[in-house]
């Protein structure tokens, strides 16, 4: 990772992100990881776990975080790279979230997103589907829904 | 910045690579479309924005867009906003766009509507003439009210429209109204206030590393203040850099937020959503206008406990014949003491800009009465200058910085003993004050004695029959000429 050091940006948006990456460092939350890509600090690579006692159990997804420069004002712009199978992300990856549109709030942080994206894994919201077929599976069938899932799911690695 | 904000979809799309060749793809724009049709203050900041800054470049074009994009809640906001100097000319368009609401290439333009917003975050301070222009073809209720406006609010200060303009407006007021006063103990209390405060931030949670970016803005801009760095155009400039003015609005943001989150019970009762989602879609998100109750708020735990009120006026097509003002008052009292600090805010719907009023004229008769007081002179004057009331002495008005040397006895040529006073030689104020002379010729002689000088044989001595008042000189005495004289004097009435 020396070779990763992350590059200096000018003003409150890299000493924001510096030291969020630290914090990021220092309390490691469970099953959250991110880091900046290619040394760019305005662009991170993160990865969750999926969360026990839902179809994602077991499967670890990539995601892509593009930092607007005047971030925190403007929220991040965050896509699964990982293929996904969920309703209420789309199949290029696109999250509908609240807190990454209207709700976003200058207090929150990579951490705390990640965090949410977690929790949006294990109860989507069903009602506003992004996906209606991931909608209609979820309580219908979830055998189909963990079959179509891996149909779609590949590792981190292989991508 | 702001373009991201009232286009939510904007960076979401951006990075959508070629990698992803999915039919589902037009779903997101779709979903989006209907699922962000409720929140209106993203949607009616392009409104904001064209209407302030561009009124001429407003086409029916665009109001149809937008118009289309509101729910008809919103309708009246449209056709209030819409009323600026830029539609005088236009037909009424339907507000409600039935035809277009399902059109969708308006759709499109409209999501993709950018608003330009561009000039200083605070403006230079204009005269409301301005205002009065701009309103002149607009419709008969602007132009009536801003003409209303102009003999008592002079000037006023544009805000930039960037969908922060409210809380900009009040949290440079409130920096300028405590400049203005002048005070380095005022503003150091208020800097213990402000940072006092920052104990609603932890105990809602929010990490220090994270607050501690903005309000540090803030506590610095305090520092300079406090440290006379700072006056009324340095102010501006700070606030038009834009990574101050926008640490400062989020911290007041912030505050603001966990201040109300902290009296849930006092905000719930204005407004018909659960009091949290108001707070996280209305205050918390950065470029999200102000409205009456965020307003409310801001002013309740950052503005009136400073000792200062805050007044806005609504420049709006009620039948009103001037703008309606409402001040926020500490304790909700309509009394305010005459010399408190106001905050004068005129809003356009979607807009607010700063507004000062004519400063009234000083009281110069309480400057007189203090002016007179340390001439000490007068009241040593013995003689008819005693007798004459002393309220003669008040200087009319022009002779005010005169007075002192005017009526300064001494280089009036006064003497405090007018018996040797040069000045007044011929003129016999009494009986006791008459001037001893004596022919020059006779004086002084060189054998003088007390005896023979209280003698009528002295010459210059008033009983002696040779004694001619007008041709008297002092004598010259051993010491200063001044004390001799004095000596003499006192002498002189000895012997009478």
């Amino acid at each position: 990772m020396e070779n990763a050091k992350p590059t200096h940006v000018d003003g409150a948006v890299g000493k924001r992100l510096q030291t969020e990456l630290m914090q990021l460092m220092m309390s490691a939350t469970d099953g959250i990881s991110a880091f900046p890509r290619d040394g760019n600090l305005l662009s991170w690579t993160a990865t969750i776990k999926g969360p026990i006692d839902t179809p994602y159990e077991g499967l670890t997804f990539k995601l892509s975080l593009d930092f607007p420069s005047n971030y925190p004002m403007s929220p991040p712009s965050i896509m699964f790279t990982t293929p996904m199978f969920h309703p209420n992300i789309d199949m290029a990856g696109r999250i509908c979230l609240d807190i990454l549109k209207d709700r976003w709030s200058a207090v929150l942080n990579v951490q705390s997103i990640l965090v949410s994206l977690q929790s949006l894994l294990a109860e989507p919201n069903n009602k506003s589907p992004l996906n209606g077929q991931a909608a209609e599976l979820w309580d219908k069938d979830p055998k189909e829904y963990k079959r179509l899932l891996m149909l779609r799911h590949r590792e981190a690695d292989d991508i | 910045m702001d373009g991201s904000n009232s286009n939510p979809n904007g960076n979401t799309r951006r990075g959508t690579g070629a990698s992803f060749m999915d039919p589902t793809v037009n779903v997101w724009d779709e979903h989006h479309q209907q699922h962000h049709h409720p929140i209106l203050p993203q949607h009616q900041a392009p409104l904001e924005h064209q209407h302030q800054h561009d009124p001429a470049s407003v086409t029916s074009d665009h109001q149809q867009q937008l118009a289309q994009h509101q729910t008809p809640s919103a309708a009246y906001d449209v056709a209030v906003t819409t009323a600026g100097p830029a539609d005088a000319g236009l037909p009424p368009i339907s507000l409600h766009g039935e035809l277009a609401y399902h059109d969708p290439e308006l759709q499109r333009l409209s999501q993709n509507y950018t608003p330009d917003v561009s000039g200083p975050v605070v403006g230079e301070l204009k005269s409301s003439k301005e205002l009065v222009i701009e309103y002149s073809n607009a419709d008969p209720a602007f132009a009536r009210k801003t003409q209303a406006l102009l003999p008592k609010y002079a000037a006023y200060r544009k805000i930039r429209g960037d969908g922060n303009c409210g809380w900009t407006a009040i949290a440079f007021g409130f920096f300028e109204q405590l400049l203005k006063l002048g005070d380095v103990n005022r503003i150091g209390m208020e800097h213990a206030r402000v940072a006092s405060l920052n104990g609603l931030l932890s105990m809602a949670g929010i990490a220090s590393y994270i607050y501690e970016d903005f309000t540090e803005v803030t506590f610095d801009l305090f520092k300079i203040m406090a440290a006379g760095k700072v006056d009324v155009a340095a102010l501006v400039n700070y606030f038009n850099d834009e990574s101050c003015s926008n640490a400062i609005v989020m911290h007041f943001r912030l505050i603001t937020s966990a201040w109300m989150k902290n009296r849930v019970d006092s905000y719930q009762p204005f407004t018909e959503k659960p009091l949290l989602d108001y707070v996280a879609t209305h205050v918390d998100p950065f470029g999200v206008e102000i409205d009456h109750l965020a307003l409310m708020a801001m002013c309740d735990c950052l503005i009136l406990p400073a000792g200062f009120a805050v007044e806005v006026g609504y420049l709006d097509r009620s039948a009103t014949a001037e703008v309606n003002f409402h001040r926020f008052n500490k304790d909700g009292s309509e009394i305010t003491p005459p010399d408190m600090p106001v905050i004068r805010l005129l809003y356009r719907p979607g807009h607010y800009d700063i507004l000062y009023k004519v400063e009234e004229p000083e009281l110069h008769p309480v400057l007189h009465m203090q002016a007179v007081q340390p001439v000490q002179p007068v009241q040593h004057v013995q003689s008819f200058i005693s007798a004459i009331p002393e309220n003669l002495f008040m200087p009319t008005p022009a002779a005010n910085h005169g007075y002192h040397d005017l009526f300064d006895p001494l280089q009036m040529g006064f003497d405090p003993y007018p018996a040797s006073s040069p000045g007044l030689g011929n003129f016999r104020h009494s009986m006791l004050s008459l001037p001893e002379f004596q022919p020059a010729p006779f004086q002084p002689l060189p054998f003088q004695t007390t005896t023979f000088r209280n003698s009528p044989f002295n010459p210059s001595h008033f009983q002696s029959e040779n004694f001619q008042p007008e041709i008297y000189q002092p004598p010259v005495s051993p010491t200063t000429s001044s004390n001799g004289s004095k000596k003499h004097d006192r002498h002189a009435s000895d012997s009478s």
